[in-house]
Formats: structure tokens, C-alpha cells, sequence
């Protein structure tokens, strides 16, 4: 190609951008969903091949009426073919919370958990676990729980939670070691591939969870399941032919051989349990008796309980008086203490005083006496010395008055001499001078002496009397020193007597503390007292429930080992009938229903592609017509430079084709990676692989390419050679205008008289140009088709739900109420209900596996046998699934719903094969009815009597229906649901509305999801369309705009001139849209289904008035887009001349 | 007061750079019922003036009145009322719409009048009754252009405005319009601008302004108009 041309060619992608898109997002839409519907199958399917390779899924699955053992496993392992072989332990039982209650299922029944035994120490070759979070279970009290039902219900399988099993009428305990297992991590297993996990032969049949406990829990060694791989089967993909063939070969080798495996199984088993069950036998009274003295205990610890219970008040009363009598004599004690402090306090201050008073005397003198002792020794020493002096002047005293004696009785006497030698002595005493003395003079002398004697007395007796005083003085020093002494020690005691005191005061400031302390401590004590009291009766009035339970635990456990060996008899009974059942990996639940669901898809691949590659070889054809046309003169300019064709028509080609490549590029890489996702996401509500990774499948990715290229490309030539075989002459003059312009509808000219011109125009334009009628037409009609199933199949997936359990719908009870365990051969009677309810039904109901001749794969469905018939369309419509007509209800056969029919390929009067007990019943199909979710099969009373050959089943559920005030009323359901289950004969209850609630948040999920994918792809293919015929219309017709706006139109008109072709070829589009997304609606609906469901296929009316108005409302934002074009239009282009 | 009138009217297109004038003051009169030419060469502003005087471009500055209503003051529903009901216009290029027949043309502008005159008559008046049923692409150049002015014709508007009638036209076609414009204006009293490049087409017309550079240069009422199909280019 020439570089001025590569030039034009990009200056025109450029100019004519929106044309090149519209191409593009076609060839993009019809690519992307070819690609990615085409890869959904295969990354399903590698999906689950490299979940199935990682988790080393067996093959095959063995199943024995009487178990396996090592020696079985091993003589498989044998068989030719056979790679590996697990030997699976497993127990279902019921589950129960902490406290010992019986957990629900999401349906209300009882939760039954199946607990498979995993050699964790050694993991085994087949189905292995790969830990998720925390860590594997080390002993026998702990188990792991797979990821995806902890991040599901993480109330009951949470790391650290512990779960309780009780067996369902059989003692767990001589299965497992233990019944209650700690969550210590989670898993990812491969055992359940779906989230349905099947049917169980405890509880109401049907499977809620499961978990895996060491191996070593198991007490018998006896495995459920056999499984074992094929030689070879790993090499090829799970789903393959290839790997259908290799496994079904050794299955059959298996198969052959099973015959003897069994037979020496059951001699093993015979050997082994004649002994153990004739011991049994004889041990069972032993038990008995056991259990009546273990109840008999258990009844005296009733009787103490309440013993205790009753005196509880009186000794209350007693320890009460008893503690207050003390704290009393506490208080007492204390008063007593305060008053003693109180005397002694008085006395104190009374000594205080006295000393102070003595401190103040003493002080005094010693202030007089600074040393009172030194001054006592100096006055005692002056005294003695007075003393002696007083002495000698007293003995002095005497003499001189016996001399004066002496000296008076001379005188008297008068003789000379005599007073001579008195006046001597008497001169010896007193100053008289000396002799010759005459008598007169002596008796002067002598009357002297007399008068200084009396001196001398008087002068004695004072001296006496100082010294007296002298020794008073001295007595009262030594007295105050006495006392000083004796008031020092004072001091001391006075002191001693104060630290006495305060330690006094403090303790007694200290007691009322310790008083309240101890008034405290009573009333705790006493209220400790009360509660033990209450905690005692609140117990008492459980203790006859507790004791209830107690023993109806012993008298379970009792039945339960009577059972046990009564299934032992059973098990001998049934060994000569044993027999091997050899599956394929159709027995993991959910495998097979996967393989379905993803060729299914594969389905869709075909539809959506179809209509948009179709629009977009229509969009190119009239959108390169267009631009070849448009072009026309520049064609013959070059073409009158000397270029040659091939070289013209290039450029239109190479316009197409890169449209065309890039739009599939795009396609492709959003068609792969995102449409599988999208759909294997929504897939993973239903199955449990865990992840998908996108492939790019250059198959695929090229035979869109192909037929991208082919239908834009083969249209771009189309539309080129034809005008590039014109001479440059006339490709210069602007195309004339087709032969043939009067249209039909001319020829009633009433019509066309009346249509205006706009009409006209509008008319012979629409008529015109087929291609770009064709175009719109269909892309319209597409859109409205797909529209139509989008809504059907939301709408169908919403509505479901209330055909199936609304007022008029299937199931019309309001809820069911499961019976307790009826005694055997006991006449059921319908409990009494309490007020709310209006009526009842009882039935049996069972989940069964049924499969037919036609198809021998099984499927779950749920068995109802209705205890009468007269009501029965009260709870549940029997109706003609293709005719709607009310069936009545009687007969030997079976009744069957539609979608079952439809998977087991069966009609009215084939026969229908359900497994029953290890055997398989064959009844044949009396009618078939609507149904929408599950499957449900009805049998009589009589009909499931004689085909079961059993008498007719108890029943063990009561449908109710209730007033209509209670109905909508969820409080008055939960009381009426704890009333219901305090009736000994009810153990659960269900409600339709509860698991209309569960369903209807994926269902409107999975709806809403359908809806987008639907309007979004409608909506892209209804814009390009209009959007490009609105454009290519106002292009042509840029001066017919122009020239009609300068002759006066208004907006509305001129919109009006381009639109309402637009509009009579969406109306014709909606139309036809609507007609053919009827069957397309149909077709989808079909290939979306699974299994377990039957959406409503019909079309409702508003789905079609949906569809038509959204379609429509696509038309109008498009022709909103082309009024802002249109009315920017320059009137002025008129005057210009013809390009 | 004249029929049309023209007063300092200005108009300015903004082209990136500085803005161009197209019409730098253009001020005449033309009084009603008058055959009036415009002449001037290219970017003269004669296409601007028709482009104001039609209700088709604003005015940037300046005002048009036309039978006594000043056509610069309307908003858009009053110019589209105004060309739909006062104006007919003649392209250069006919213009037709290629869908519809040649009665079917004269229709679309007969619906939209007020007044409008039968299509039928006014095709007779042109003289095309014969072609009514035929296609635009089936008729020739002159044809289209007489089919475009009966189109105008039909909404009985009281000023008739041509863009170069004959440019597309051979000689004697073209006379043969310029002479169906002229009876048209004669007989019905219409006022007729016709717009062209031609000089030669001066006499004919009882007013001609001669328009350079986006002013009125020169404009000259012409007591005795020639005969159309006396005049010679």
C-alpha cells in the first residue's frame, strides 16, 4: 500500500472513529462471549481436575452392605489395574451444642455430622487433606473441619470450638473413642465436591456437615468406603472419555471380583460375631441392672438435692441469728472498752494535776535552794555543833546551881567558913571578886550569883529553842527531798500511765472500723448464703428435667446397646445376601452434576455468539456500503490517477480487518478472563472447588477470529467490488438513486396521501437501504430478545421460590413440625397443638437415592407418603407439570416431579428405582407433577406399603398450616415453635418462610448477576445499532438537515425526520424480539438449570412489557444523542456545494 | 419605513487567530416587491448578507428589519417561525430531498406554511406539472432548480431569497429560471433577493447593491429593469 494512502487510510479510522468503534464493539461482543462462553467448559473442568490431581480424588468407590476390612482392602489392592486403595472410616451422628442441646440444619432437621477417620500421622494416597489454618488434629479429642464450611458457619466450626456427637439411636461410644471433638485447623477436601452433601442413614437422611478426627478415635477398624484409583486414570483429565474408559475397565475387574471378596468377608464377620453377640446376649441383663443402679443413684441424689433444697431456709435462718447474736457481743465489747477508757482517762488527768501542781511547788523551791542537799549537810553539821555547845552550857548551868544551892544553905547557916568555901565555889562560877567578905558582902555576893544564874536559864531556854528550830528547819529540808524523789518517780509512772492511755484510744478508735468490717463480712457471708440457697432451688427446679434426661441418656444407652446387638443379628442375618457396590467418582456428591453443569455451558456458546456476530457482519456491511459510497469520488479520482483497484479497495478492507482484529483481540482477552470466573463464581454456591484458572484457548480465539474477519471482511467486499468496478466517471458523479423508488405502499394511496411527506421520506428511506434495515432490525430484535430472557430468567429464578412454597403454590404448609421416635407398632395419633395452628397433615417423609433404567446415575429426591388424602391439597398441590390440571392422588405408582422426569428421561408407566434399605424398588411412574425446587415423589399409604413390602412407614413429620394472622408474624412463629417443641412428641420445627429466606438471597444474587449480564450485553448491542444507523442516517443526510432547517423546521421536526425511522425499526425490532426471545428464553433457561431445580419456564407478561420498555428506553438515550447532533447542524451547509 | 432594511451590520467569525469580517457595516434598504441583485465577487459578504437577511446566521453587531420587525433581536423559535412563514429560499444546489418526488418536495415546504399555495399549482407555475412523479435524480439540473423554486413558491412568503439560482445552470436554463424568478416577482408582488457573482444579471433588477471587501460599495434603483431573457452574460 502507498504511504499516501496508509495515510488516508488512518486520517479516515480517525475521522469515521465512532463507525470503527461500532465495528470494533461488534466483532468485540461476538468474540468475547464465543471465547469466553467456549472456555467456561474447559476451565471448569481443568478447575476441577487440578482440585480432583491435588487432592488425589480416587477413582472409584466401593461401598459393602457389611463394611470392609484389611484383608478386603488389600485384596483390592491386588486386582489388576488397581493403583491405590483408602480404606475410609466414617460415622454420622447428631450433632449437639455445648449445653447439650441438639443443633438444627439449615432445614430445621436434626444437624448430622459425618466424622471421617484420617490417618493424619500418615497421610493416606487417596483423598488427602491439605491443611488451611491452624494445625491437624495430634490426639483422638480433636478434629479439623473443612475451610469452607467454617468461613460459612463459623458459629458451629470455629477453630477452638468444641463439637458434641450423640449418636442417633446408637451408642456413638462403641464407634468413637470420645464424642466431643476440639476444632484445631481447617482443611481442604475433596470427599464433598457439592455443596448438597447427600443423604445419611441418622437423622432425618440428609447430610448437614462433616469433619475428619484421627483415625486412631475409631474403635472399629471396619471401613465405610473403599476407595481406590485406576492405573493410568491420572493421565488423563476427570470428565475426558479417555478417563471414563480406563476407570470403567477396572471397575469391572473390581466388580468381578467382588462376588468372592464379600463372600469371605461375611465368613470373617460371622467368625468374629457369633461369639461377641451370644456374649451380648448374656451381658445384656448384667447392663440392665446396671443402668436401674446407676437410675436408683441417680434418684437419691434427686432425693438428697431436694433434701437440701428444703432445709436450705431453716439453716439459713440459724447461721443467720447465730453471726448477728456475735457481731451483738462484738458491739458490747466495744462499749465496754470506751467506758473503761473513759475512768482511766479521769484518773490520769487527776494525777496529771497533783503532779503539775507538785512540779510547780518543787520548782519553787529549788529556786530558793539551788542545792537543797549540800545546804541540809551544812545546816545538820551546825546544828550538831549548837547541840553540843547547848549541852556543855546546860551541864555548866546545873553545877553552877548546886553551888548556889550549896553556897544559900551556908548562908542560911550563916557559919563563916562554910560561906567562905561557898563564896570559893561559887567564885569557881560566877565573877564575885575576891575575899575578905564580910557576910553581907557574901549574901550580896551570892544574891548576884542567883540574878546571872536566872540570866543564864533564860539565856538556855533560847539556846534550846533555836536549836529546836534548827531541827524542824532540817526535817522539813529532808522531807522535800523526800517528796522531790518520790515526784520524780511520779513522772515516770505518769508517763507509763499516758502511753497506757493512747494505746487505749487508738485501739478503741480502731473498733467501730473493725466493727462495720465484721457487719460487712456477716452480710456478705449471709448474702453468699441466700445465693446458695437460690442457686439450690433455681437447680430444683431443673433437677426432675436433669434427672429426666439422665435417665432417658441411660435407658438410650441401654436401648442402643439392645439395638446393637439386635443389628449385629441382623448384620449375620443379612451376610449371605451381601454384595459389593462399585461407583465411580458419580458417588462424590456434586461430581457428576459439575461435568453436567459445565458442558451445559457450552451451550450458551453457541446462542449469544450467533446473535452478535450476525449484527456485527450487518453493522460492517452498512457501515463500509456507507464509506465506500461516501467515498465514491475520491475512489474515482484515484482510480482516474492510475491506481489500481485491489489498491483502492485496500483501504476499506484494511478498515474492516483491523476493526475486526483489534475487536477480537479485545474480545478475546475479556471474553477469557472474564465470563468463566463470572460464571465458575456463581457456580460456587452450588460446588465446593475451591479455585479456576483463566486459559487463553487459541482454538477457540481463532475460529472467532475467523468468523470475525468473515462476516466484516466478507462484507466489506461485498460492498467494495461492486463499486470499485465502476469506471471513474461515474464513480465521480454522486450514486444515483436506486430504480424502483415508489414503494408498495403507493399502490393504496388512501395511505400514502395521508402520510405527509416526513412519513414518505421516512418510508422510502426505511425501504431503501435493506442492509441497514437488516442491521437495525436484528440488532433491535436481539436486544429485546436477549432482554426478554434476561428478565424471564430472573424473574423465573425470583418467582420460584413463591411457586413453590407460596399460598397457591406447591407447598402450601406453613411449616412442619418432625415427630420424635414413635414406638414401633404403636397407632399414630396427632399430638395436641397449641392455638395459631388450623391444621395439620401428618406424612412420612425419607431421602432417597432414585435413579432409572434410563439413567442410572442417582439423584436425591424426598419421599412423601401422606397419612391421609383427603387434606392433602390443603399442604401440598399435586398438578400436571405440563398441564397445570389438579391430579388426583391415589394408585399403585409413584407421582414424580417434572424435572425429575426430565433427568431420568421417564414417563408416565416407566418405572422408577429407588434405594430402599440395600435394595432397589422398582414402581412404576403414575403421573408427573410440578415442582420447581428439589425433587419430591409422592406414594399412597397403600402403594409404598406394597412396594416397600413393609408395613406402611410411621409418619414422622406434621405439615401445619397456620392462621393467617400468624403467617407474616415472625415473633408469633417463634413462640408457637418453642410450644410446639415442648411437646414431647415434636423435636424440631421448620417453617417454610425460614428456608424462603435462606434461598431467596442467592436466588436474587444469582438473578441479579443473570440480569446484568443480560441488559448490559442488550444494551451494548441496541447502542452500537442505533447509535450507528442514527449516525450513518445523519451523515447522509447532512443537508437535507440543513436545507429542511432552513426552510423553517423546528428542532422536533427536524429530530422527527431522522428518528422516526429509528423508531419504526425499533417498534419492529421489539416486536420481533419479543417472538423470538420466547424460545431463546426457553433454550437458556434449560441450560442454566441444575439439577436439584426447575425454574418456572413460563413467561410472565411484565417480563415482556420489561423487556419491551427497557429496549426502548436504550432507543430513546440513543436518539437523545443524536437530537444534541442533529441540533448542532450548521443551516449555512445547505448553501455548499455537493462535496 | 423601506421593507428591509440593513443598518451598520456587522458580522465577525472567530477563526483561531484574529476574527474575520465577513460584513463590516453593511446598510442598505429595499422596499417591498422589489427584484433586487446582489452582486459581488467572492467573500464580498454577500453570502453573510443572505445568511442574516434569511434568519439563518446572527448579526455580530448592527440590525435587519424586515416588514417592520427587527430579525437581529429574535431568538431561535422567532427566526425559525420567521423563515418557516416569511421566507422562501433557492439554493444554489436545489437542494431537494432525494426520497421524494417532485410534488412530494414542493410538499414538505406546503405543509409547513401557514398559507401555503396548492404543490400542485405551483408546479404548474413552473411549468413542471408533467414531472411530478419523478425523483430528483431523474430530472434534470434545470428542472431540480424549478421544482427548488416552486418549493419556495408553496409557502407564500413575502421575500424570496435565491443563492445563486444559476451557478449549477447552463445558459439558457439559467435565463429560463432568472426569467421564472423575475414573473414571479412581477405577478405575486414578492420581493426577490437574488443573490450572485454575475454581473450581466445587473439590469434586470429594479435594485442592485454591489457589495467588496464585506461593505456596500455602490447601490443603484433601476427605474427600467430589463427583460430577463434580454439580457445577455
Amino acid at each position: 500500500m502507498k504511504k499516501t494512502l496508509l495515510i488516508d487510510f488512518f486520517r479516515s479510522v480517525k475521522g469515521t472513529l465512532s463507525r470503527f468503534l461500532s465495528i470494533l464493539v461488534m466483532v468485540a461482543l461476538g468474540v468475547g462471549f464465543y471465547t469466553g462462553l467456549k472456555a467456561v467448559s474447559p476451565d471448569m473442568v481443568s478447575a476441577a481436575g487440578a482440585f480432583y490431581t491435588a487432592r488425589r480424588l480416587a477413582d472409584i468407590v466401593l461401598i459393602s452392605t457389611i463394611g470392609f476390612d484389611e484383608a478386603d482392602a488389600a485384596a483390592v489392592r491386588e486386582i489388576p489395574g488397581v493403583a491405590s486403595v483408602t480404606a475410609q472410616l466414617a460415622a454420622d451422628g447428631l450433632l449437639y451444642d455445648a449445653e447439650g442441646a441438639p443443633l438444627q440444619s439449615l432445614t430445621g432437621t436434626a444437624y448430622v455430622l459425618r466424622v471421617f477417620g484420617y490417618d493424619f500421622a500418615e497421610p493416606p494416597p487417596l483423598n488427602t487433606l491439605r491443611l488451611v489454618t491452624g494445625r491437624m488434629p495430634q490426639d483422638a479429642g480433636e478434629c479439623v473441619v473443612t475451610e469452607r464450611e467454617a468461613q460459612a458457619n463459623p458459629d458451629i466450626y470455629s477453630i477452638g470450638k468444641d463439637l458434641i456427637l450423640r449418636g442417633d439411636g446408637e451408642d456413638l461410644l462403641t464407634v468413637l473413642q470420645t464424642e466431643t471433638y476440639r476444632i484445631v485447623g481447617t482443611v481442604e477436601s475433596a470427599d464433598f465436591l457439592s455443596a448438597e452433601l447427600g443423604a445419611s442413614q441418622a437423622g432425618a437422611g440428609e447430610l448437614s456437615g462433616y469433619i475428619y478426627i484421627p483415625k486412631e478415635a475409631f474403635l472399629r477398624t471396619d471401613a465405610v468406603y473403599l476407595l481406590a484409583s485406576a492405573e493410568g486414570a491420572a493421565a488423563y483429565t476427570a470428565y475426558t472419555e479417555e478417563y471414563n474408559a480406563v476407570v470403567a475397565e477396572v471397575m469391572e475387574r473390581i466388580e468381578a471380583s467382588s462376588g468372592n471378596l464379600v463372600k469371605a468377608r461375611a465368613a470373617r464377620l460371622e467368625a468374629e460375631y457369633k461369639p461377641l453377640l451370644s456374649a451380648g446376649w448374656e451381658e445384656l441383663p448384667l447392663k440392665r441392672k446396671e443402668a436401674e443402679a446407676g437410675l436408683a443413684q441417680a434418684r437419691e441424689d434427686l432425693k438428697g438435692l431436694k433434701q437440701a433444697i428444703a432445709d436450705g431456709p431453716a439453716e439459713y435462718k440459724a447461721q443467720e441469728t447465730a453471726a448477728r447474736a456475735e457481731l451483738e457481743a462484738k458491739k458490747q465489747e466495744l462499749a465496754d472498752g470506751t467506758r473503761l477508757y473513759k475512768e482511766k482517762k479521769a484518773e490520769y488527768d487527776k494525777g496529771k494535776a497533783a503532779y503539775d501542781a507538785a512540779q510547780k511547788e518543787i520548782a519553787a523551791f529549788l529556786k530558793e535552794h539551788p542545792e537543797p542537799e549540800s545546804e541540809l549537810a551544812m545546816a545538820k553539821e551546825e546544828y550538831q555543833k549548837g547541840a553540843a555547845a547547848l549541852e556543855k552550857a546546860s551541864s555548866a548551868l546545873t553545877l553552877a546551881k548546886n553551888a548556889l544551892k550549896v553556897a544559900r544553905a551556908a548562908l542560911s547557916s550563916g557559919l563563916p567558913e562554910k560561906i567562905n568555901s561557898a563564896v570559893t565555889l561559887l567564885k569557881q562560877y560566877f565573877p564575885i571578886g575576891d575575899m575578905p567578905l564580910t557576910l553581907e558582902e557574901a549574901k550580896e555576893k551570892i544574891t548576884a550569883a542567883e540574878t546571872s544564874l536566872a540570866e543564864k536559864e533564860a539565856d538556855l531556854t533560847a539556846q534550846q529553842k533555836a536549836l529546836a528550830d534548827a531541827q524542824k528547819q532540817i526535817e522539813e529540808a529532808e522531807s522535800k527531798l523526800a517528796q522531790y524523789a518520790e515526784f520524780q518517780t511520779a513522772g515516770e509512772q505518769l508517763a507509763a500511765a499516758e502511753a497506757e492511755l493512747k494505746a487505749a484510744a487508738a485501739q478503741l478508735e480502731q473498733a467501730p472500723a473493725l466493727l462495720a468490717e465484721a457487719e460487712a463480712e456477716l452480710e456478705r457471708k449471709l448474702a453468699e448464703a441466700r445465693q446458695q440457697l437460690a442457686q439450690l432451688q433455681t437447680l430444683a427446679l431443673t433437677a426432675d428435667s436433669r434427672y429426666a434426661n439422665k435417665e432417658k441418656e441411660i435407658r438410650d444407652r441401654l436401648a442402643a446397646a439392645e439395638r446393637e446387638l439386635v443389628r449385629g443379628e441382623n448384620l449375620i442375618k443379612s451376610l449371605p445376601t451381601a454384595k459389593w457396590q462399585v461407583s465411580s467418582r458419580d458417588a462424590f456428591a456434586g461430581y457428576a452434576n459439575y461435568g453436567d453443569t459445565a458442558v451445559n455451558m457450552e451451550a450458551f456458546a453457541l446462542v449469544f455468539p450467533v446473535i452478535f456476530f450476525l449484527i456485527a457482519a450487518l453493522v460492517s456491511l452498512t457501515t463500509m456500503t456507507r464509506m465506500v459510497e461516501d467515498e465514491r469520488g475520491q475512489q474515482g479520482v484515484l482510480k482516474a490517477c492510475g491506481y489500481a483497484a485491489p489498491a483502492i479497495g485496500a483501504k476499506y478492507l484494511l478498515y474492516a480487518l483491523s476493526a475486526a482484529a483489534l475487536g477480537s483481540l479485545l474480545g478475546a482477552v475479556l471474553g477469557f478472563s472474564a465470563i468463566p470466573p463470572a460464571i465458575f463464581r456463581a457456580y460456587q454456591l452450588l460446588y465446593l472447588i475451591p479455585e479456576m484458572e483463566v486459559h487463553f484457548y487459541s482454538g477457540y480465539a481463532l475460529t472467532a477470529l475467523g468468523a470475525a474477519v468473515l462476516s466484516t471482511v466478507g462484507a466489506v467486499v461485498f460492498s467494495v467490488l461492486r463499486a470499485l468496478r465502476e469506471r471513474p466517471a461515474s464513480l465521480m458523479r454522486p450514486k444515483a438513486p436506486k430504480a424502483g423508488k415508489a414503494v408498495f405502499l403507493e399502490s393504496f394511496p388512501v395511505i400514502w396521501r395521508n402520510l405527509g411527506f416526513s412519513g414518505k421520506v421516512t418510508v422510502r428511506n426505511l425501504l431503501r437501504s435493506k442492509k441497514r434495515f437488516m442491521m437495525t432490525f436484528a440488532g433491535v430484535a436481539g436486544c429485546t430478545a436477549l432482554l426478554l430472557t434476561g428478565f424471564g430468567i430472573g424473574a423465573s429464578i425470583r418467582t420460584m421460590l413463591d411457586e413453590q412454597f407460596g399460598e397457591d403454590g406447591i407447598m402450601r404448609f406453613d411449616g412442619q413440625a418432625l415427630l420424635a421416635g414413635q414406638p414401633e407398632g404403636v397407632d399414630f395419633t396427632v399430638p395436641a397443638l397449641p392455638e395459631g395452628i388450623t391444621e395439620t397433615l401428618p406424612i412420612y417423609m425419607q431421602n432417597l437415592d432414585i435413579s432409572s433404567a434410563e439413567h442410572p446415575r442417582t439423584m436425591e429426591a424426598t419421599l412423601i407418603v401422606p397419612e391421609r388424602t383427603d387434606n392433602l391439597r390443603s399442604f401440598i398441590a399435586l398438578d400436571d407439570d405440563k398441564t397445570g390440571a389438579m391430579l388426583s392422588f391415589k394408585g399403585e405408582g409413584v407421582y414424580i416431579d417434572g424435572k425429575t422426569a426430565e433427568v431420568l428421561k421417564l414417563s408416565v408407566g416407566d418405572s422408577l428405582r429407588i434405594a430402599w434399605g440395600g435394595s432397589a424398588l422398582e414402581i412404576p411412574v403414575t403421573s408427573i407433577s410440578r415442582n420447581y425446587v428439589y425433587h419430591y415423589i409422592y406414594m399412597t399409604r397403600e402403594a409404598f406399603a406394597a412396594a416397600s413390602g413393609s408395613s406402611a412407614a410411621a409418619p414422622n413429620c406434621l405439615l401445619l398450616k397456620l392462621e393467617a394472622a400468624h403467617r407474616e408474624d415472625g415473633e408469633s412463629k417463634a413462640a408457637l415453635s418453642r410450644s410446639l417443641t415442648d411437646t414431647a412428641e415434636i423435636s424440631a420445627v421448620v417453617w417454610n418462610s425460614t428456608v424462603i429466606a435462606e434461598v431467596r438471597g442467592m436466588a436474587n444474587m444469582l438473578s441479579g448477576v443473570v440480569m446484568a449480564v443480560f441488559t448490559v450485553s442488550a444494551g451494548l448491542l441496541a447502542f452500537v445499532v442505533l447509535y450507528n444507523l442514527n449516525n450513518i442516517n445523519i451523515y447522509e443526510r447532512l443537508r437535507e438537515l440543513a436545507t429542511i432547517k432552513v426552510l423553517g423546521f423546528t428542532d422536533g421536526e427536524a429530530d422527527m425526520y431522522i428518528w422516526r425511522e429509528n423508531i419504526i425499526l425499533t417498534l419492529l425490532g421489539i416486536g420481533a424480539g419479543l417472538l423470538f426471545g420466547v424460545p431463546l428464553h426457553g433454550f437458556v433457561i434449560r441450560s442454566a438449570e441444575i439439577e436439584s431445580m426447575m425454574f418456572v419456564r413460563t413467561l410472565a407478561p411484565v417480563n415482556f412489557a420489561l423487556a419491551a420498555a427497557v429496549a426502548a428506553g436504550f432507543a430513546v438515550f440513543v436518539n437523545a444523542l443524536a437530537h444534541r447532533r442533529i441540533k448542532g447542524i450548521d443551516m449555512v451547509g445547505a448553501l455548499k456545494s455537493v462535496e | 419605513m423601506a421593507f428591509i432594511e440593513f443598518s451598520g451590520v456587522v458580522k465577525e467569525y472567530e477563526t483561531g487567530g484574529a476574527p474575520i469580517r465577513a460584513a463590516d457595516g453593511v446598510d442598505f434598504a429595499i422596499e417591498e416587491g422589489e427584484f433586487v441583485i446582489i452582486v459581488g465577487s467572492s467573500g464580498a459578504g454577500k453570502t453573510t448578507v443572505l445568511n442574516i437577511l434569511g434568519g439563518m446566521d446572527n448579526a455580530t453587531a448592527g440590525s435587519v428589519t424586515v416588514g417592520g420587525q427587527e430579525i437581529t433581536a429574535f431568538d431561535n423559535r422567532q427566526l425559525i417561525h420567521y423563515r418557516r412563514h416569511k421566507v422562501g429560499f433557492v439554493f444554489q444546489f436545489y437542494n431537494l430531498i432525494p426520497n421524494l418526488t417532485a410534488l412530494e418536495n414542493i410538499d414538505i415546504a406546503a405543509e409547513l406554511s401557514r398559507h401555503p399555495l396548492p404543490a400542485s399549482f405551483v408546479l404548474e407555475e413552473v411549468g413542471l406539472s408533467e414531472r411530478a412523479g419523478n425523483f430528483p435524480a431523474q430530472l434534470s439540473g434545470g428542472e431540480q432548480q424549478r421544482v427548488s423554486i416552486a418549493r419556495a413558491l408553496a409557502k407564500n412568503p413575502s421575500l424570496l431569497l435565491c443563492d445563486e439560482p444559476t451557478g449549477a445552470l447552463d445558459y439558457i436554463t439559467g435565463k429560463q429560471i432568472l426569467t421564472l424568478l423575475q414573473d414571479t416577482c412581477l405577478r405575486t408582488g414578492t420581493t426577490v433577493v437574488v443573490i450572485t457573482h454575475n454581473a450581466a444579471l445587473e439590469p434586470m433588477a429594479d435594485r442592485v447593491i454591489r457589495m467588496r471587501s464585506g461593505k456596500v460599495t455602490d447601490m443603484t434603483v433601476n427605474p427600467m429593469p430589463a427583460d430577463a431573457a434580454d439580457i445577455e452574460w
